[in-house]
C-alpha cells in the first residue's frame, strides 16, 4: 500500500484553533492531535561549538596539568564536584547546577550523528531540525515544529524565540540561518530573533524615537486610510485580510503588556545580578520572564562563532573555566526560578550541544576523520590542556521539568579513552522523539511536502525513551 | 446488444466533448476518479484487487468480480450492483467496509457516471504511473469571438471566451488604465510606474496604447533583466553568498544569467547553456558541494538531476532520488540513468535509501521517447546531447512548464498546479499547448510568451480574491479561472516600491576606482551586473546621442545582498529551488514593517525628501503627489480630509514618515490587484 495511503485529510479546523495562517503547503497531517502534554513551553539551552561532556556533566579521571604530562591519559582537566543527587558527579566549575541535578534527567549516552567530516554548522542543522542536512525541502527548526503543533499560549507572545545569536559579522552566519527557520511551514513559524537580551524591548517597541502616541495615531491614521480606500470595495479577501490580522498580531505585541516581559531592566536588580554573567546569563533571565507571559519555545544560545564559546581547539582547560563560569549561575536559578512560580512541572528545560569534545579522538572510534586540532604527545604548553577535537560518540543532554524524572541518569559512557556510550545509547532521532513526547507530539506527526510525507521525527520512526519520565 | 451500448456511448460522448474540451476530463469522471481514489483505491486499484475486482480500467470494470458483473451498460446506475453496494444500509455488505462510506453527492456521481457509459479520460488508469507527457500537441487557433463589441483577437482570449461561456459567464470588462499600468509595470518590471507615465498614459488616446506600454516594457532592458533577476535566482538556486561559498563548494551564475536575461536569451539556448555549461553558467550544474560526507541522494550530480528535471520539466524526482516513488511511478533507476548524464565517471552505481546496490544503470533522458544519448560518451559530449534532446524540437514538456510558470507569475495561479507536477492536468489543456507551441515557435522567446500574456483581456480583467485555504479543502473544489488572483508583491517587489518612493536606493558608482571590492559585500558578481547594465546603456547612447550613460546606478533589491527586510518578507536561502513565495503575509512580516531597522531608516529618509519637496504645495498638492506615486492615482476627498490630520501646513518631517508608513501598509499599495 502506498505510504500517503495512511495519511489524513488535513484539518483545517486545527489550523484555525492554533490562530495560525496555514503554510504554504498542501499539508495533510497525519497521526493522533496532541495526546497528554508533560509541558507547555520548552527552553532549549544550547551549548553551541561542542561542550565536552568529560569536562562538564560525565566527568573523568582527572590529570592536573603540569608540564610534560601525556596527552592520552588526561581524560577531564577538572576535578569531579559533589552534586545533590548522591551518584551523581560533575566536573568543578559547576556547583550551582549541581545544586539542582535533583530536579532533572541527566542522560549521559547521547550520540550524534556521523556526518564525515565534523562540521559545527551541520551537526547543529541536524540537531534542531532531527535531519541530516542537505535537504531537498527546508526543513523546519525544532522551535517552528512546537510553534506549529502547538500553536501560541499568549496570543501577543511570537511561538518561537531565539535568544543570544548574532548573526552579522558572524562567518557561519548562512548556515546558522539555514536551520533556524520556519522551513517549508512557513516564516508565520520561524523564530523571532533576539540577539541581545538586553535590548530585547528594541524588538518589540515602536521604532527608535517614536513616542507610544505617536505610533498608536500613526495606526489610527492607518486604519482610517484603510477604510477610505477604494480597493475595500472588491469586498474582503482572505489574502488582503492575512496582512491585516499579521498587522494586528503585531500591533497586539508592541503594544500588549505581555511586551513588558521582554525589559530585562524591570527585574529587581538582586535577582538580576544573579543571572547575569553576560549575554547568555541574562538570555536565561528573559527566557524566564517570557515563559512566564505564555512564550511557547524559546531557545538560549550560548552563541556560536567559530572557534569561540565552546568550540575550543585550543586553551580548553583555560576557556572552560569561563564557558561554566558563564552558564553555571543563570541555568540554576532559571530552574530555581521557575520551581519557585510553579512553572517547572509544565517547562521543559533542555540543555544540549551538537557534540562533545575530546583532546585525542576526533568523531568517533572507528571514523576516519581529519582532525580538526593539533595534540602534543606530551603537553609543554598549558594551551594544549584540554579537549580539543570533535568526539560524537557521547554527549551529554541535560532536562528539567516537563514530567522527566528527578535526581535521574539514563546512559552511561566508558571511563576510560575513548570516553563512549556504553549504555542506552540514544541518537537524534529517539531523543527528539523524546522531547516531543513531553510535548503531547506523537513521533510520527507529519505533514504533506511535494506529496511526500514530512514527519516530525525521521520517517516518523523516532522512539520516545519511556524511561526518562516520571 | 452492442448496437445499443456503442449508441449510448456516441451520444454521451458528444455531450462531454464541450467540458473535455476545457479539461481533458470527460465529464463526470474527474468526480468518479475522486470517490475511487478516495474510497476503493485502496483494494481495488493498482496491484489490488480484492474479491477479484479492479477498477483501474473500464474495461477491468466491465470483468466484474469473482462473483460476476457488477454493472451492466445501457441499464443505468441506479439498477447496478456497484451502486448499490456503496449505497446500501447493510454495514454487512456496504462498500467500502470501513469508514463512513461515500457521500449521498459522491454515490449520486457514480450514478451519473454509469448512465453515461462509464466515460473515461483517455489513455488513464487507476495505479499507473502519473508522468507527463513530452510531446507538442499541435492546437489550432480558436476563431476570435466578439465580446462587448470589441473583436477579443488575442489568442488567450480566443480560448477563453468559449471558456468562460460554458461556465455561464462572460470575459468580463477590462480594469481602468491606472489599475493596468501599476499591474503590468509591476509584472513585467517590478517597479511601480513613474507618475508622469501614469499620466501620460492615461491621456493617450492611441487604442492601441495597452500592447504598446507592455513593448516599452518589455524593452527596457535594464529594468525587465533586474526584475526577472528574483525569479531566476529562486529556480537555479544562484545566490550572493551563503552554504557552500565559503570554501569554492558553490559558484555564482550572477553575470551570466544577468547577461542572459540583458540580451533576452532564447530560452532553448538558455538552457541548453545551464545543462551543457558555458563560461559563467557553470555553477548551475556544480550544484552545492557540501563539506562533509552528505546523503547518496544530495550529492552534485543527483541535485543537478532533481533541480533539472523540477525546473525545467516540472517532474519531481526528489522521492525517486532514494527509492521507487510512492506517489508518481518514477523509479531509483531512472533518477540515477538520468543523474548519471550529469557524472564525470559516467555511469553510476545505484544507491537506495544510502545503501549501495552494487547495480550501475546506464546514463539516459527520464523520456526515452526524446531519443538517446550516448551513454558511453565523455561527460561533456553527453551533457551536449542531453541538452540537445531536452530543448529541442521534441520536447513540448519543457515549453509547457515555462509557460506554466509564467501564467502562475501572471495570474498568481497556474494552468497546472502545483507547477512542479506537470503531469497534472491543466484547466485548460488547449490554452497551455497552444501557448507552448507558439513559444517554440517565436524562437523560444520569453517576452513573446509574457507580451501574449499581458496584451489578453483574460490578463487585464479585475483581479479576483485568492480562495481561503479552507476551500480548496473542501470536496468537489474546482477552480475556474474568472481572472487573475489579487497576488502579494514579492520581497524584492514591495522593497523596490519603498525604495522609489522614499528615494532610499542603495547606488552603485560606475566611476568607482575599485568596485570590485567595494561592492564585495553584495556578493563576488555584482560587478559583472554592474558591467552589463554600463554596456547597455553605452550602446543606447551611441544609437541616441541625447541618451546620458547615468554614472550613478540605483541597485534594485533582486540584486542586493539580503537584509533583515529581504528575508523576513520571503527571499529564500535558496539552498532549496523554490518555484513559490509565501502566499499569506505572517505577523513576523508584519513586525518587520512595523519596527523593523531597514524599513525604518528609508522611512526617516523618505520623509526627509518628501517634506523638503512638498513643504511649499497646498495640502492637496501634497497628499496627492504621495498618492500619485504610491498607488497610481489621487485622493478621494474622504482620504484628504484624514491625510489632513497629519499633513497641514507646517507639519513636520516625523508627521510625513508616518504618513507613508500607513500608505506602506495599504492593501492597495501592497497587492497587485
Amino acid at each position: 500500500m502506498k505510504r500517503r495511503d495512511f495519511l489524513r485529510k488535513a484539518n483545517m479546523a486545527a489550523y484555525a484553533a492554533i490562530g495560525a495562517t496555514a503554510p504554504n503547503v498542501l499539508a495533510e497531517r497525519r497521526g493522533a492531535p496532541i495526546q497528554d502534554p508533560k509541558a507547555d513551553s520548552v527552553i532549549l539551552l544550547w551549548m553551541a561549538g561542542g561542550m565536552a561532556h568529560t569536562e562538564t556533566f560525565d566527568p573523568k579521571r582527572y590529570v592536573p596539568f603540569e608540564t610534560g604530562v601525556e596527552s592520552k591519559r588526561v581524560l577531564s582537566t577538572f576535578p569531579s564536584i559533589d552534586t545533590a543527587v548522591d551518584n551523581i558527579k560533575l566536573s568543578q566549575g559547576l556547583e550551582n547546577i549541581g545544586s539542582v541535578m535533583d530536579r532533572g534527567t541527566l542522560i549521559r549516552s547521547h550520540v550524534l550523528a556521523d556526518l564525515g567530516h565534523i562540521l559545527h554548522s551541520r551537526h547543529q542543522y541536524h540537531w534542531h531540525t532531527g535531519y541530516e542536512p542537505p535537504l531537498t525541502v527546508a526543513a523546519p527548526h525544532m522551535g517552528a515544529w512546537v510553534a506549529y503543533t502547538r500553536g501560541k499560549r499568549n496570543e501577543a507572545m511570537p511561538p518561537f524565540i531565539e535568544i543570544g545569536q548574532s548573526y552579522d559579522g558572524n562567518g557561519e552566519a548562512e548556515e546558522l540561518k539555514a536551520f533556524t527557520t520556519g522551513g517549508f511551514l512557513g516564516s508565520e513559524f520561524g523564530p523571532f530573533r533576539i540577539a541581545d537580551p538586553e535590548n530585547a524591548m528594541q524588538t518589540v517597541q515602536p521604532p527608535a524615537g517614536m513616542t507610544a502616541g505617536r505610533f498608536e495615531k500613526r495606526d489610527k491614521i492607518f486604519r482610517k486610510l484603510l477604510e477610505a480606500s477604494p480597493l475595500r470595495e472588491y469586498g474582503s479577501d482572505y489574502q488582503k485580510d492575512s496582512f491585516l490580522r499579521a498587522l494586528d498580531n503585531a500591533h497586539q505585541l508592541l503594544s500588549s503588556p505581555s511586551a513588558q516581559a521582554f525589559d530585562l531592566s524591570q527585574e529587581p536588580k538582586a535577582i538580576y545580578d544573579r543571572y547575569n554573567t553576560g549575554k547568555f546569563g541574562q538570555g536565561c533571565l528573559l527566557a524566564r520572564r517570557l515563559v512566564e507571559q505564555g512564550a511557547r519555545f524559546i531557545e538560549v544560545t550560548s552563541e556560536y562563532y567559530p572557534f569561540k564559546g565552546w568550540d575550543t581547539h585550543d586553551n580548553g582547560h583555560t576557556r572552560l573555566v569561563e564557558m561554566k563560569r558563564m552558564i553555571d549561575a543563570p541555568i540554576a536559578q532559571l530552574i530555581l526560578d521557575l520551581e519557585e512560580r510553579g512553572l517547572l512541572d509544565r517547562t521543559l528545560v533542555i540543555l544540549a550541544s551538537e557534540f562533545s569534545r575530546d583532546l585525542m579522538m576526533e568523531g568517533k572510534p572507528g571514523a576516519e576523520v581529519k582532525p580538526q586540532a593539533k595534540v602534543q604527545e606530551n603537553i609543554t604548553d598549558l594551551k594544549f590542556y584540554g579537549m580539543h577535537r570533535h568526539f560524537t560518540a557521547a554527549s551529554s543532554v541535560v532536562m528539567w521539568g516537563g514530567g522527566v524524572k528527578q535526581g535521574f541518569v539514563y546512559g552511561k559512557t566508558a571511563d576510560e579513552r575513548p570516553c563512549e556510550t556504553v549504555e542506552n545509547p540514544i541518537k537524534v532521532r529517539d531523543l527528539h522523539a523524546t522531547i516531543y513526547q513531553a510535548l503531547g507530539v506523537p513521533p510520527d506527526f507529519a505533514l504533506e511536502i511535494e506529496r511526500r510525507p514530512f514527519f516530525v521525527t525521521v520517517d516518523g520512526k523516532g522512539r520516545p525513551r519511556q524511561d526518562i519520565f516520571a | 446488444m452492442a448496437l445499443l451500448l456503442s449508441g449510448v456511448l456516441i451520444l454521451k460522448l458528444a455531450a462531454a466533448a464541450t467540458a473535455a474540451e476545457e479539461t481533458g476530463v470527460p465529464e463526470h469522471f474527474a468526480a468518479v476518479r475522486h470517490v475511487v481514489e478516495e474510497h476503493c483505491g485502496e483494494c481495488h486499484t493498482g496491484s489490488n484487487r480484492k474479491g477479484g475486482f479492479s477498477l483501474n480500467t473500464q474495461a477491468a470494470i466491465l470483468e466484474g468480480s469473482d462473483n460476476g458483473e457488477v454493472l451492466t451498460l445501457g441499464e443505468g446506475g441506479a439498477a447496478s450492483l456497484l451502486y448499490e453496494l456503496v449505497t446500501t444500509k447493510d454495514e454487512d455488505i456496504r462498500m467500502p467496509p470501513k469508514g463512513e462510506g461515500l457521500t449521498a453527492e459522491e454515490a449520486d456521481a457514480l450514478r451519473a457516471w454509469i448512465d453515461a457509459g462509464l466515460p473515461w479520460e483517455e489513455g488513464f488508469a487507476f495505479g499507473e504511473p502519473q508522468k507527463a507527457k513530452t510531446p507538442f500537441r499541435e492546437v489550432a487557433l480558436p476563431e476570435a469571438t466578439a465580446v462587448d463589441k470589441a473583436s477579443l483577437t488575442n489568442p488567450v482570449d480566443r480560448f477563453l471566451a468559449p471558456y468562460f461561456a460554458r461556465n455561464g459567464k462572460e470575459l468580463g470588462e477590462p480594469v481602468d488604465d491606472r489599475r493596468f499600468i501599476r499591474r503590468v509595470s509591476l509584472d513585467l518590471v517590478g517597479l511601480l510606474p513613474d507618475t508622469d507615465r501614469v499620466e501620460r498614459f492615461v491621456a493617450d488616446t492611441d487604442p492601441d496604447k495597452r500592447a504598446k506600454l507592455v513593448d516599452e516594457l518589455l524593452a527596457d532592458q535594464i529594468a525587465y533583466a533586474d526584475h526577472w533577476m528574483t525569479f531566476w535566482n529562486d529556480r537555479l538556486r544562484n545566490n550572493y553568498y551563503g552554504t557552500g561559498f565559503i570554501d569554492g563548494g558553490r559558484l555564482q551564475i550572477t553575470g551570466w544569467l544577468y547577461e542572459s536575461l540583458l540580451e533576452n536569451k532564447p530560452y532553448d539556448q538558455f538552457v541548453h547553456e545551464l545543462i551543457d555549461p558555458v563560461p559563467g553558467s557553470e555553477g548551475y550544474v556544480k550544484g552545492i558541494v557540501w563539506r562533509g560526507v552528505v546523503n547518496a541522494s544530495q550529492r552534485p550530480v543527483i541535485q543537478a538531476a532533481q533541480n533539472v528535471s523540477q525546473v525545467f520539466l516540472g517532474t519531481n524526482l526528489k522521492c525517486a532520488s532514494c527509492h521507487d516513488s510512492f506517489t508518481d511511478g518514477w523509479k531509483l533507476e531512472e533518477a540515477y540513468a538520468f543523474a548519471s548524464l550529469f557524472s564525470e565517471e559516467g555511469d553510476l552505481e545505484i544507491v537506495e535509501c544510502n545503501n549501495p546496490t552494487g547495480e550501475t544503470v546506464q546514463a539516459a533522458l527520464l523520456f526515452p521517447e526524446l531519443g538517446k544519448v550516448n551513454a558511453s560518451a565523455p561527460l561533456a559530449e553527453r551533457r551536449k546531447q542531453a541538452a540537445d534532446l531536452l530543448t529541442g524540437k521534441n520536447n513540448g514538456l519543457f515549453a509547457r512548464t515555462l509557460v506554466n510558470r509564467f501564467w502562475k507569475v501572471f495570474f498568481g495561479r497556474g494552468l497546472v498546479e502545483p507547477v512542479d507536477t506537470m503531469a497534472n492536468d491543466a484547466w485548460h489543456p488547449d490554452l497551455l499547448d497552444w501557448l507552448a507551441a507558439d513559444f517554440r515557435d517565436s524562437g523560444y522567446d520569453m517576452k513573446h510568451v509574457m507580451r501574449t500574456i499581458c496584451t489578453s483581456r483574460a490578463y487585464q480583467l479585475e483581479a479576483v480574491g485568492r480562495p481561503a485555504p479552507e476551500k480548496l479543502q473542501e470536496k468537489n473544489y474546482r477552480y475556474v479561472f474568472e481572472g487573475p488572483y489579487v497576488r502579494r508583491m514579492t520581497a524584492e517587489q514591495l522593497f523596490d516600491a519603498v525604495a522609489k518612493m522614499t528615494g532610499s536606493w542603495a547606488s552603485a558608482d560606475a566611476r568607482d576606482k575599485d568596485p570590485e571590492k567595494k561592492f564585495r559585500g553584495q556578493g563576488g558578481q555584482f560587478i559583472s551586473l554592474l558591467k552589463a547594465q554600463q554596456a547597455v546603456l553605452q550602446e543606447q547612447k551611441e544609437l541616441d546621442d541625447a541618451h546620458e550613460v547615468p554614472i550613478q546606478v540605483a541597485m534594485r533589491a533582486s540584486a542586493s545582498k539580503e537584509n533583515d527586510f529581504l528575508l523576513t518578507l520571503g527571499r529564500p536561502n535558496r539552498e532549496q529551488v523554490v518555484t513559490q513565495r509565501d502566499v499569506f503575509a505572517t505577523t513576523l512580516q508584519a513586525l518587520e514593517l512595523t519596527n523593523g531597522q531597514t524599513f525604518d531608516a528609508m522611512l526617516k529618509r523618505g520623509a526627509v525628501e518628501w517634506t523638503r519637496e512638498t513643504q511649499g504645495l497646498s495640502l492637496e498638492d501634497r497628499v496627492t503627489r504621495i498618492y500619485q506615486l504610491a498607488l497610481g492615482r489621487a485622493p478621494n476627498a474622504e482620504e484628504l480630509k484624514i491625510a489632513a490630520e497629519l499633513l497641514r501646513p507646517g507639519f513636520t518631517a516625523e508627521e510625513m514618515a508616518d504618513f507613508l508608513w500607513a500608505i506602506f501598509m495599504l492593501p492597495e499599495f501592497q497587492l497587485l490587484y
